[in-house]
């Protein structure tokens, strides 16, 4: 297990892991009738349950240390602040639409004016 | 009622066949989420954030640092009246008691926590404000009534000359400008969700990460997993007696870790996470109604925890 775990990069990735080896343990320790593989089973699902709980400690640290990099908030507030853009471009074309109609109807009264 | 619905089109705007899945469910969802989790974490960041600004200052008063600046926009409000604009014209909401160190937003504190909740408020205004946005009908109108004000132009200014625009091609042309426009409202909200979607993964992330230290949710859970490890070791002692009890003790704490995790906010974040996911399907695609419906149950049940 532990070479499968250094290819693996995320805290995600090795939770899905573990709780997948966890489940199969578990599965095979209710089927199994001998007392000694049975338990044999569960010691190591409560081994690897363990080794979850402290990847999942070590990580609830990680995510509330302070870090340098640029926080999701305010990566997020940058794609907010991008479509706002975009749409409000959408939006003028709308209203240039609407202020075209308006210099042609005063275009028009000049025309109608001078003819 | 809000038009939720965005169009999903392919190729060429002009030819494209265009459907429309429904995300009115995922933005309800979002923003019925977004309230659950805001609803009671909100007071109790705001009290820690004024806890850190205390611990700040504090430091910063056994320093010997200045940490309020001059009430002069206090003291000014009473040498008025003054004409608009002049130093003196100040009204009394500028009078505000104003630190000049304040806590810093490093994750791991409460202002951090509240700030990426701000960013997750802000941008469930958008994504709802584009999908609510009137754009397109109303392009498709303003087009309309500039290809009939350009005829107008051209039989006043060139009599005799026919109209520019054959009024029989007008609707059809702007109903095409209209799925146009429509078609690019989609693809900004397609954008958006999708860019914001890692970022709001991050920010739940450390708003559990940040909640659990106090709440000890985690902690919980490995508590009840040691209790069911409780209950087989005493299944494979052999003892009925000792397994009574350790199903008994299992029970127990089963239900005590079930109702604090109803009602705790890592609960709450969860299905906000949940809404998100059904949010960010039903913009690239139809998505999934039985999740749809396991999420609105979550959501119904969290609201009355």
């Amino acid at each position: 297990m532990s070479k499968d775990i250094r290819k693996l990069k995320t805290y995600e990735d090795l939770y899905n892991l573990g709780w997948a080896a966890i489940g199969k343990l578990d599965d095979r320790a209710n089927e199994e009738t001998d007392v000694n593989k049975r338990n044999a089973l569960r010691a190591k699902r409560s081994e690897i349950r363990a080794f979850m709980y402290e990847l999942r400690n070590a990580q609830l640290v990680e995510l509330t240390t302070p870090t340098t990099t640029k926080s999701a908030g305010d990566q997020l507030r940058d794609a907010v602040k991008k479509a706002k853009k975009e749409m409000r471009k959408l939006e003028n074309l709308a209203t240039a639409l609407k202020a075209a109609t308006d210099l042609l109807n005063m275009a028009q009264r000049l025309v109608k004016l001078v003819l | 009622m809000l038009r939720y619905h965005l169009l999903s089109c392919s190729v060429v705007i002009g030819v494209a066949a265009c459907t429309a899945p429904d995300i009115e469910t995922g933005l309800v969802a979002f923003g019925e989420g977004l309230t659950a989790v805001e609803k009671p974490l909100s007071p109790m960041l705001d009290q820690r954030i004024a806890e850190e600004e205390r611990r700040t200052r504090e430091t910063a008063i056994s320093e010997l640092a200045l940490v309020y600046a001059a009430p002069t926009s206090c003291e000014t409000l009473v040498f008025g009246p003054a004409e608009a604009g002049s130093f003196l014209d100040k009204a009394a909401s500028a009078c505000v008691l104003e630190p000049r160190v304040t806590a810093p937003v490093t994750r791991g504190s409460a202002k951090y926590a509240a700030d990426g909740l701000a960013a997750l408020s802000q941008y469930l205004a958008v994504v709802q404000d584009i999908a609510k946005s009137d754009v397109s009908p109303e392009t498709s109108a303003n087009f309309s009534g500039f290809l009939g004000s350009l005829n107008s132009f051209a039989a006043v200014a060139n009599a005799g000359g026919g109209p520019v625009i054959s009024d029989a091609r007008i609707a059809p042309l702007s109903s095409l400008i209209g799925r146009a426009v429509e078609a690019r409202r989609a693809q900004i909200m397609r954008r958006l969700v999708n860019a914001a979607h890692p970022e709001i993964k991050k920010i739940i992330a450390e708003l559990i990460a940040y909640v659990d230290q106090s709440s000890q949710i985690t902690a919980q859970a490995q508590a009840l997993g040691d209790a069911y490890e409780r209950m087989t070791t005493a299944q494979d002692n052999g003892s009925v007696q000792q397994y009574r009890a350790a199903v008994r003790a299992y029970e127990a704490e089963f239900a005590s870790y079930q109702t604090t995790f109803n009602k705790s906010d890592t609960a709450r974040l969860m299905a906000l996470w949940k809404a998100h996911q059904l949010l960010h399907a039903q913009v690239n695609g139809p998505g999934d109604p039985e999740a749809l419906i396991a999420l609105l149950e979550d959501l119904k049940a969290l609201s009355d925890a």
